[in-house]
């Protein structure tokens, strides 16, 4: 781009700087080869019977079953119900809850500066800190029969007294709510930053122009997050095998498995009896490459469509 | 760049060098227990030489008695004794129990850093057997011919014949030895205790109600309970606590004659049973859509944690619960206070007799093996001849005659003080379990009820000594009468059992809970077969075979 | 539309005003749904454990009790498990924000030969992991099983902060950047001298990130360091909530007594030690936050 004055020393000089990044980012290309790319052998085990203490590799002890550990899921009379779980429990967090923090985002920032701002800001992201096991026992608690959300039901004339944790029908809303309560505010931080780097003079100029408060936010403060809003975007979609199995083992119970069964639960079962290693790792491989040709296909729609990209 | 370039470098130089130096050093920080006793002249002969044993178990979690502080209870000085009597030195690596099993699993999956004697409790039986395979655990019955001095042997053949079939492996090896445990009453009755229906003993009282006699008669009651709000505070809120309506583990399932587990021995008839095929099932499931329509069973209590029960427990809202019959855990956490009266089982069914689940009063459970890299097999078996010793099961179990026990003029030991551990922490009156158990210290308990009958208030008591001799009886761990099952025959279950568990667990809790129709009965035992309830049933039927096989 | 406004002023100021309060009583109820678990966590801390146990502690503490904290305080496992924290901490999230910055910056130059795999292969680990035990391995024959770099080098590089950054590289004008080549700058004088200073505003986030991130972390401890003197903080919220889920069903009757005694001495001991434990990291938020502020970019552009 520079170098066009000098068509000679064109592919010198790019060669030249191409080498210059690359030395940049060689520690870090590094530690992912050592880190993240050499252990990547143990997916092997996806493809044997694998036991601890057995080799990864070899010849004549390893029981090798190609795909069987596949097969095996997929033919699972709950495959289906898994699956569909897992998708829709991650579905509804994107769906009801990807827009909060960028909402959540935009108040703040109409906020007024001031300690009252800071306040809002660091209490909103309290939730992320508390513990899981907190957070569930605390949401069992408001829905139990006499719970809190029981209570305000019948303060306006309604008549439950089923405890919510029982009818497969809640869960789906009891772990969105839950979870989205959980990050909003913590999802926010990284909007914020993006508005921070926004030119004030902007603004004074749409105030000149008459922009009100709203005009602004809509063309202003908003166009300046949404390479962010896409990229996180790209992630989502990235993510929309992956349920929160940890928070569901917590406050699911046979009575909801219709609609609260996750793959992550459920391989949770499956390693109570000892020995999935195999399958354990089949799956979750699975999972993955679903999970990476969504963002696959996420990002080349972005690309085509929005400009924005992680590639 | 340049410069910048060989900073890093020697920068990840040094600290990988760092690294290894300090992996190296971290390891030598147990320090081996006082050479002080040398003077004594006890039975340490000065030509006999000591052997260090390199041991790596779980530490201890009990917040106020703490190995580290080991020197200040005379039962360890007693357990040291033992141990310089056999020459042998323990350099023990404890690592903090919750991490223990990720630690053990990885160590043993990578073969590196392996100590002589390991606590592989964690381990399930797949995993021990395939790592004896790979020649990780020695077989131990060579070694125990070899070197015993016949401790092991006589507490295993003579003590415990249950032990050797459910720790002998397809192949009739032996990799692990065991915790061994048997409680008698009058010095040679088997003594099982019972898991059973408790309901509120001072509800009972103060309401003037009979004890329920039969199953109806024990809905009736719960049903008063609420009606006439026995703890009084305003709201019906008085439950039957029922978290396994779904597995037929709670003792109400027996009273309809059912197994306690999806699959379950009958260990008098030696024969493997499941819930399903047995006539009480359908009972069963309408018994439990009565307590749940009636509102007596919590159901936001099914499948919950210790916490939510303990919740409810402590607000006083609990009239009955399944628990051990001799529990006594329960009533101090009662806000206001409490009783809890065992009940025996109740007639449910005209034509069936009601079923007890007990547990046996032997138990066989946690491992410990000798690893490859153990250079001294003599020493290690040296070492569990010490814990096959009476003088050693006395320490662990009792502890120290007139400190932690003393024997009764009927020649049973009980126990003097069963003060919180904060408070024993003080007085380190306390027994070698408490201090040592189950780290890489295995234990063996000759347990009685005379003690836990001498704690126990009279009607607890009374229940108890009807217990013993109740028949017909399911147990509550039943995978305790199973021989370890072949490779073929464990790939099988592990294929079958997550599947027919989910639904199994699922059916069974929503057929309770009345959120699906008995009518779909056929459809639903078909569904079962197709998980293969059936082979399960065979599998579990050849493995009880050979464990009743097994002399 | 905007020209009829003009011709208004005073109508946007009054909106402005009935604007400003609707907000604030928005960000009120937010405050209060967010604020109220850390308050219930923070009450029943210091309520009596009976009550604590019961759940019957909603709006005021109930009785008054320090016994959980005096534990935590007395122990002295707890403060070397802070100081380690601290050391995780502070190397962490230096190591990591320098590693997302060197990642980052390569990847927004246009003329990046082969970016479409440079990024693949940052990419796919955030998809496909080998499991725990060849992890294992490798730290082990690195010779950092046990030592403190078992914690902190494998976890200085994060995939999803390098992103991060790169996104915010990529709104800087390129405009910026030509005027500093023209001067002659290499990219690392590029990277150093013009990028990170008006780049505060991501460095704050990845930090916060970072440091929240690794102070709430304890797999990494829980797999590496079995030595107890190495362990961080979260170790011991962990070994807290681990005692308590242990199945009552699977244990023998004497089992269960001990269990059940553990179990309940927990109850609050869990709540105590989340406060103990996630207080100091609760006001990185507030130290970063200035770099949020508007016009950041700005200032730094006048400098």
């Amino acid at each position: 781009m520079r170098a066009t004055s000098q068509p000679g020393k064109r592919v010198s000089f790019r060669l030249r700087e191409n080498m210059q990044l690359y030395l940049i980012m060689l520690p870090v290309l590094l530690h992912i080869f050592i880190f993240s790319y050499i252990p990547m052998y143990g997916i092997v085990i996806a493809f044997q019977n694998y036991y601890p203490g057995k080799p990864f590799f070899s010849f004549e002890s390893a029981n090798w079953v190609g795909l069987q550990h596949f097969i095996d899921f997929f033919s699972g009379p709950y495959f289906g119900r898994l699956m569909r779980n897992t998708f829709l429990l991650s579905f509804y967090t994107l769906v009801f809850g990807f827009w909060v923090p960028i909402l959540f985002a935009l108040l703040l920032n109409e906020l007024k500066s001031g300690i009252f701002k800071k306040f809002v800001q660091t209490a909103s992201y309290l939730p992320h800190f508390i513990s899981n096991v907190v957070v569930a026992g605390m949401v069992l608690s408001f829905i139990n029969a006499d719970g809190i959300i029981n209570a305000m039901v019948k303060l306006f004339g309604g008549e439950s007294t089923v405890a919510l944790n029982t009818e497969a029908g809640y869960f789906p809303a009891i772990y969105t709510i839950t979870n989205i309560w959980k990050s909003f505010g913590w999802s926010s931080i990284l909007y914020l930053a993006s508005m921070s780097s926004v030119d004030p003079h902007q603004y004074e100029a749409a105030k000149m122009d008459g922009a009100n408060r709203f005009k602004q936010m809509l063309h202003i403060t908003l166009p300046s997050i949404r390479p962010t809003i896409f990229i996180l975007l790209i992630f989502a979609v990235g993510n929309l095998l992956s349920a929160n199995s940890e928070f569901i083992l917590l406050i699911y119970n046979p009575m909801v498995y219709e609609t609260a069964d996750v793959i992550g639960t459920y391989l949770y079962r499956d390693g109570l009896l000892g020995g999935n290693f195999s399958s354990g790792t089949a799956v979750g491989l699975f999972i993955s490459l679903i999970n990476f040709s969504l963002l696959y296909i996420a990002n080349t729609l972005s690309r085509k469509y929005s400009d924005y990209a992680l590639w | 760049m340049k410069l910048w370039k060989r900073t890093f470098l020697s920068g990840l130089t040094a600290v990988l060098l760092v690294g290894s130096v300090a992996a190296c050093s971290s390891k030598t920080d147990n320090d081996a227990s006082g050479t002080k006793q040398e003077g004594n002249g006890s039975t340490t002969s000065s030509e006999q030489k000591v052997t260090k044993l390199k041991m790596l178990g779980p530490a201890g979690i009990n917040k106020y008695i703490k190995y580290d502080d080991r020197e200040n209870y005379p039962v360890w000085s007693e357990i040291d004794k033992l141990l310089k009597n056999e020459g042998l030195e323990l350099d023990n690596e404890f690592v903090p129990a919750e991490q223990y099993e990720v630690v053990l699993k990885t160590r043993m999956a990578s073969g590196s850093n392996l100590p002589d004697i390991v606590n592989i409790s964690k381990l399930d039986n797949t995993t021990v057997l395939n790592l004896a395979k790979q020649g990780v655990l020695l077989d131990l019955n060579p070694l125990i011919e070899k070197y015993s001095n016949g401790n092991i042997k006589k507490m295993y053949d003579q003590e415990f014949p249950y032990a050797r079939k459910s720790t002998t492996s397809p192949d009739g090896k032996m990799y692990w030895f065991s915790n061994l445990h048997k409680k008698t009453y009058q010095g040679k009755d088997p003594a099982p205790v019972s898991l059973t229906m408790l309901i509120r003993k001072d509800w009972l009282e103060k309401l003037n109600l009979p004890v329920p006699t039969t199953a109806d008669e024990y809905l009736e009651t719960l049903k008063k309970f609420r009606a006439l709000d026995a703890n009084g505070n305003g709201k019906q809120d008085e439950v039957l606590a029922y978290n396994y309506p779904g597995q037929f583990t709670g003792a109400i399932a027996q009273w309809f004659g059912l197994g306690s587990g999806i699959t379950a021995v009958d260990v008098e008839n030696k024969k493997i049973v499941s819930p399903w095929y047995q006539e009480g099932v359908k009972d069963y499931f309408r018994y439990m859509q009565r307590l749940v329509k009636e509102g007596v069973l919590d159901t936001s209590l099914i499948e919950a944690t210790g916490e939510q029960n303990q919740q409810k427990m402590t607000d006083n809202q609990i009239a009955s619960l399944h628990d051990y019959n001799l529990e006594n855990y329960q009533e101090p956490t009662i806000k206001g206070g409490g009783e809890f009266l065992p009940l025996m089982p109740l007639k449910a069914v005209e034509g069936i007799t009601p079923a007890m689940q007990q547990e046996p009063h032997f138990l066989i459970f946690n491992k410990y093996a000798i690893t490859k890299d153990c250079k001294d097999p003599a020493a290690a078996i040296k070492f569990f001849d010490m814990v096959y010793s009476e003088k050693y099961a006395d320490l662990m179990f009792w502890g120290i005659e007139g400190q932690t026990y003393k024997v009764e003029s009927n020649g049973a030991k009980v126990y003097l003080n069963n003060g919180p551990a904060e408070e024993l922490a003080k007085t380190k009156q306390v027994t070698g379990n408490m201090l040592l158990g189950d780290t890489v210290f295995p234990r063996v308990q000759f347990s009685n009820l005379e003690y836990e009958l001498s704690s126990a208030p009279k009607y607890k008591a009374d229940n108890e000594l009807q217990v013993l001799t109740y028949k017909p009886y399911y147990v509550n761990m039943n995978n305790n009468f199973l021989a370890i099952p072949d490779d073929k025959q464990l790939e099988t279950k592990t294929k079958i059992l997550t599947n027919l568990n989910t639904y199994s667990t699922e059916l069974a809790t929503k057929l309770a809970l009345g959120q699906k129709s008995l009518d779909d009965w056929d459809q639903y035992i078909a569904e079962l077969k197709k998980l293969g309830l059936d082979q399960l049933i065979e599998i579990d039927q050849q493995l009880l075979d050979r464990y009743n096989s097994i002399q | 539309m905007i020209a009829s406004l003009k011709r208004n002023p005073n109508a946007i100021r009054q909106g402005s005003v009935l604007v400003d309060v609707v907000l604030l009583v928005i960000a009120l109820i937010i405050c209060f749904i967010t604020l109220y678990p850390f308050y219930f966590v923070i009450i029943m801390s210091i309520s009596n454990p009976q009550e604590v146990a019961a759940m019957n502690v909603f709006w005021f503490p109930k009785g008054f009790f320090l016994g959980s904290y005096e534990l935590i305080v007395r122990d002295t496992k707890m403060w070397w498990a802070y100081s380690n924290t601290l050391i995780y901490v502070s190397a962490g999230a230096f190591l990591n924000c320098l590693m997302a910055v060197l990642g980052a910056y390569p990847l927004t130059v246009r003329g990046l030969i082969g970016r479409k795999w440079v990024v693949a292969f940052i990419l796919i680990p955030m998809y496909f992991a080998g499991g725990l035990i060849p992890s294992y391995l490798l730290v082990n024959q690195l010779g950092l099983y046990n030592t403190m770099f078992a914690v902190i080098i494998p976890g200085m590089v994060s995939i999803w902060n390098i992103i991060l950054v790169r996104t915010f590289f990529a709104t800087i004008p390129e405009g910026l950047k030509e005027s500093a080549f023209i001067d002659g700058a290499s990219h690392w004088q590029m990277l150093f001298r013009v990028v990170l200073p008006i780049s505060k505003p991501i460095i704050a986030v990845i930090a916060i990130y970072s440091i929240v991130a690794i102070w709430n972390s304890w797999f990494d401890a829980l797999v590496y360091l079995p030595n107890e003197k190495l362990h961080p903080l979260q170790m011991y919220l962990y070994r807290v909530v681990v005692q308590q889920s242990v199945d009552l069903k699977t244990l023998s009757l004497q089992d269960t007594r001990n269990a059940v005694e553990n179990m309940l001495s927990n109850i609050q001991l869990k709540y105590a030690i989340i406060v103990f434990t996630t207080l100091p990291v609760i006001f990185t938020y507030p130290l970063f936050q200035k770099y949020f502020i508007k016009g950041a970019l700005l200032g730094s552009l006048k400098e």
